[in-house]
């Protein structure tokens, strides 16, 4: 590692600032065409060059604030509960909540001082009580599991087979991010209840019917709908990124196709899997609506409580128990980290792995079982990917009386007459588009400056990751309620109260939230690239920025469009920081008029749930048009 | 190329939205428009009331009210309800509307456990002309801060197709309703915690828990919100569930199937939700919130109410919508715990039901 200058002295410049950096692409393109005089624009080059050479050290510190602002600040209003208690700082709310065993089960005896080999017998025994927080560890574990094994096929067929619609099947995957729980939930009851698609595709083959509605399993199945996805498009892409020369080179050394597989692809494949899983570990650790739609009160998890007693302003219980939601979730992400930092992958896909076709080339037992395979995987992913999908869809156009429009009419009658405090569709829809390029165009830079950050070498850099990734992590009623208290009520400062609220902190918001995903997606190529690609145009007098611009970002390009499709796909599914910080129903976006349409009957709701797809659909398909046909996600 | 214009956009926004969301403002500074304008009247309440997919009075009184009064009216619909306003209590933020419309007893005890008791203050009923009007049972605020508004029942709701009437607590422990019982989540939705409380009304405080034991045994599921609740009962899931006693207006209105929408009432009687109206302490205008409390009473209005929120009317001289006369199943019983009760209990009733309904893994 050689020894690299910090930006934020002195921009890592030690190139004349005149004349400008030789050779640059850019610099052609800049001239003016109007002529100025030679001294301006040199004037106006320099200035720029030096804004570009603190570049990274600008949107470093722009992020910082962003973060501090709507992140960290309105956060620690809120965790600040749990520590002190009347003026005094305490642990005892800590304590009190290790202690209790309705939280942890056998293990709250460990913390008020009993045997461990007394806590671990029973806990191993067959009347073990795991409690709240323990149960919560334990149904996210399974979901994890289950996302995997979904959602690793899913990126084998992606990647490794060519069929019409691929792309645009790759580009859809992250939809079910956008879906808000309500909707989910609905689309599962019609497809897994007991009058539901499922059980009347059973009773045709003369099978079921099965109770899935209500149990544990539900919520798994839930689970993987969401999460299965986002397996899938990371692994995706790090099977599209093997080198195919690697496995020729280990086949005609005389690996069995098998061998070639588990020592040179499966090796690559782990640190995307693993951040997957450690993603989805994180995601349904925090779950909340959708496990009391689908489970029930007895299945309740730890987001359940904690929502509670916010709700019943006990915000120092409350703030404990994010806490301590908060540090499990982030040592999962942290030991995720430090695997990734230990398995950088030097690969950089210069020639990816041709893709079979998906109809068998010929009907020998090779060619058709992979094949068979699939199709069976076809088969399940029709049930948990697509049915409640178009359960939903089907929902949006059926009423009493069978088939019937009345729900998208509903639409344009509201959109013609609702009055000023109403919510209409079309600006819910305008809202959503406006927000998400918003995010788009502030989470992209600082998730790469993020990753910059992060992927340098200095002791501690994990840990630093780590507090970056917090914003995925923290519950996200206590980010809401800590956005109250901070800008939105106002930020005293001396005297002054200082308010944020509108579109303008909406989509800063946004941007906070999304950001992580791009981080995730862009640095651990930024890992891979070669340092001394970097070191040479440094050598050649590019900034810091330039460097990035033009040598990393290109080789990384694929997680950068990955990450934008996350992005997207977050900001346009974003409800509680988007309510909380709208000063009107003119800026409320389509999760929102989904949220105001849902009555007795569901099919207004559904009907903007479609909306919603569409859009998000259409969005994911411009993203993956812009992003160009590459090896990539 | 591409690459460049998205960051050099992202650069332009970022220094946009940090310059957009800071504004300034004066120590009391409100978040929408001049707060001193003597001819509008805000006032807060829930989403609901002025924005359901299906009809809302919300609108009608914006526009009556600002006619008749010759104001200008806006309503103020936080996400948060209540909370909001007490969040802002307790911060020392102005708080800018000078009514809260749409209070359930339980909502004003938790604001008086997490204030110093001074959010609302005392409503002048001597300003009031239509009070006379509105029966002493319907009060429930002893400090006499909250005037009655509208009231609604819970009951069960169930598919008259598929299930028997249930006409007892205890017939829901039967076999025949195992696994076809849903009620919202006590802790987040109102019918969920009016069943509670209408159990623990029953049964007493001794025996509430055992009751809940048994039917939580019956595979009666506890799901998040009404909406949900709901949502499995339209789709045929579950045929029993905990709503409201006036289900079948909405029913006949929207053209569903009455037979599927029947309402029963648990020894005849149905839990009874009063939501009233209180003045912010720090409202400043007095007479237009008498005027708009006093609108709210007015028979007139009460009908429009009834007729669009589907609720009953709290003046006694109010002439019900026909539909609701018709088809909203008014019980001669209607218990409800006051808020002496609530203040003393709450709490405690729904943290030892939390710890009966969940944590058995």
């Amino acid at each position: 590692m050689t020894d690299r200058r910090e930006p934020t002295t002195d921009g890592g410049a030690s190139a004349p600032v005149d004349p400008a950096t030789p050779g640059s692409e850019a610099e052609g393109r800049s001239k003016s065409p109007s002529g100025d005089d030679p001294d301006d624009r040199r004037r106006a080059r320099g200035i720029r060059d030096r804004l570009e050479r603190r570049a990274i050290a600008l949107f470093g510190l722009g992020t910082i604030l962003l973060l501090v602002v709507l992140f960290y600040y309105p956060v620690a209003t809120v965790f600040v509960e749990a520590v002190v208690v009347e003026g005094r700082a305490t642990l005892a709310v800590f304590l009190e909540l290790l202690r209790d065993p309705f939280y942890f089960g056998d293990l709250a005896r460990l913390f008020a001082g009993e045997s461990p080999f007394a806590v671990a017998g029973d806990l191993l025994s067959a009347d073990r009580r795991l409690g709240i927080v323990g149960f919560t560890a334990y149904q996210a574990a399974l979901s994890t599991l289950l996302s995997v094994a979904l959602g690793v096929p899913a990126a084998y067929v992606l990647a490794r087979y060519e069929f019409r619609g691929r792309r645009t099947l790759r580009s859809l995957t992250v939809l079910p991010f956008v879906l808000p729980s309500i909707m989910v939930a609905v689309g599962f009851v019609a497809t897994l209840g007991e009058n539901g698609t499922l059980n009347r595709v059973l009773g045709l083959v003369g099978l079921g019917p099965v109770e899935l509605l209500f149990s544990l399993e539900a919520i798994l199945v839930a689970h993987a709908f969401y999460n299965a996805p986002l397996v899938a498009r990371v692994t995706t892409a790090a099977w599209e990124s093997v080198d195919a020369s690697a496995i020729e080179t280990a086949r005609s050394l005389g690996a069995s196709p098998f061998r070639a597989f588990r020592d040179v692809v499966a090796p690559q494949l782990y640190p995307a899997v693993l951040m997957g899983a450690a993603l989805t570990f994180v995601f349904t650790f925090g779950t909340f609506p959708i496990v009391l739609a689908l489970g029930g009160f007895e299945l309740a998890t730890v987001e359940v409580f904690v929502y509670r007693l916010i709700r019943d302003l006990e915000y120092a219980e409350a703030a404990a128990l994010a806490i301590l939601e908060l540090l499990i979730t982030l040592g999962i992400l942290y030991g995720y980290l430090r695997y990734e930092a230990a398995h950088v992958v030097r690969s950089r896909g210069v020639r990816p792995l041709p893709r079979r076709p998906l109809s068998p080339p010929s009907l020998s037992v090779r060619e058709l079982l992979p094949r068979a395979g699939i199709a069976v995987y076809a088969a399940i992913a029709l049930v948990v990917f697509v049915s409640p999908i178009v359960s939903m869809l089907y929902a949006s156009v059926s009423g009493p009386d069978g088939l019937t429009l009345d729900h998208y009419r509903f639409l344009l009658e509201r959109q013609r007459t609702a009055a000023a405090f109403q919510v209409r569709p079309w600006p819910a829809i305008r809202n959503s588009l406006l927000f998400a390029a918003g995010a788009l165009a502030l989470a992209l830079p600082m998730g790469v400056v993020v990753s910059v950050l992060t992927t340098r070498q200095y002791r501690g850099r994990k840990l630093v990751d780590v507090a970056a990734m917090a914003p995925l992590a923290v519950s996200g009623i206590v980010v809401g309620i800590g956005l109250l208290r901070g800008p939105v009520f106002g930020i005293e400062l001396s005297g002054w109260r200082i308010a944020m609220g509108g579109a303008a902190a909406i989509v800063a918001a946004h941007a906070v939230s999304c950001y992580p995903f791009v981080v995730r997606t862009v640095a651990p190529g930024l890992e891979s690239v070669d340092r001394s690609l970097v070191e040479s145009a440094r050598a050649l007098g590019a900034s810091r920025a330039r460097a990035l611009y033009d040598v990393e970002l290109p080789l990384v390009w694929p997680g950068v469009v990955a990450g934008a499709a996350f992005v997207v796909a977050i900001s346009m599914g974003e409800f509680s920081s988007t309510v909380i910080l709208a000063t009107g129903t003119d800026q409320y976006t389509m999760p929102v008029a989904i949220e105001r349409f849902i009555g007795r009957r569901l099919g207004p709701a559904t009907a903007m749930g479609v909306v919603l797809l569409v859009v998000t659909s259409i969005s994911f398909a411009i993203i993956d048009r812009l992003g160009g046909e590459s090896f990539g996600i | 190329m591409r690459r460049r214009t998205v960051l050099a956009s992202g650069g332009a926004v970022a220094g946009l939205g940090l310059a957009g969301c800071i504004s300034r403002k004066g120590e009391n500074g409100g978040t929408t428009g001049n707060g001193d304008n003597e001819d509008v009247l805000r006032v807060a309440t829930n989403t609901a009331f002025v924005d359901a997919p299906s009809d809302s009075p919300g609108e009608w009184i914006a526009d009556e009210f600002a006619d008749r009064y010759d104001v200008e009216f806006e309503w103020h619909t936080p996400d948060q309800e209540l909370n909001y306003y007490i969040e802002r209590h307790n911060e020392g933020v102005e708080i800018e509307p000078e009514l809260y419309l749409g209070l359930n007893p339980h909502e004003v005890v938790r604001a008086d456990d997490n204030t110093d008791g001074e959010l609302f203050v005392e409503t002048d009923e001597d300003a009031l002309e239509h009070v006379a009007n509105v029966d002493e049972e319907h009060y429930f605020d002893p400090q006499g801060r909250v005037i009655p508004t509208f009231r609604s029942f819970c009951a069960m709701v169930y598919d008259g197709r598929n299930v028997p009437e249930p006409e007892t607590f205890e017939d829901l422990l039967e076999p025949e309703y195992e696994g076809q019982i849903a009620v919202s989540n006590p802790q987040r939705g109102t019918t969920g915690l009016l069943f509670l409380l209408w159990t623990i009304d029953y049964f007493g405080e001794d025996e509430y828990l055992e009751y809940w034991e048994q039917l939580l045994d019956n595979d009666a599921r506890v799901l998040d919100s009404w909406s949900e609740v709901y949502a499995q009962f339209e789709a045929g899931e579950v045929p029993v569930v905990a709503s409201y006693a006036n289900d079948r207006v909405y029913a006949e209105r929207a053209g569903n199937d009455l037979e599927k929408h029947r309402v029963a009432l648990l020894h005849d009687q149905a839990y009874a939700n009063i939501a009233g109206m209180a003045r912010f302490a720090d409202g400043t205008n007095d007479e237009l919130a008498h005027e708009f409390m006093d609108f709210v009473l007015d028979p007139e209005v009460q009908a429009v109410i009834a007729e669009r929120n589907v609720t009953g009317p709290v003046n006694d001289e109010t002439e019900l919508p026909e539909v609701y006369e018709e088809y909203a199943k008014r019980p001669d019983d209607a218990p409800s715990f006051d808020y002496d009760a609530l203040d003393a209990n709450l709490e405690e009733w729904l943290g030892e039901w939390e710890q009966t309904a969940a944590g058995d893994y």
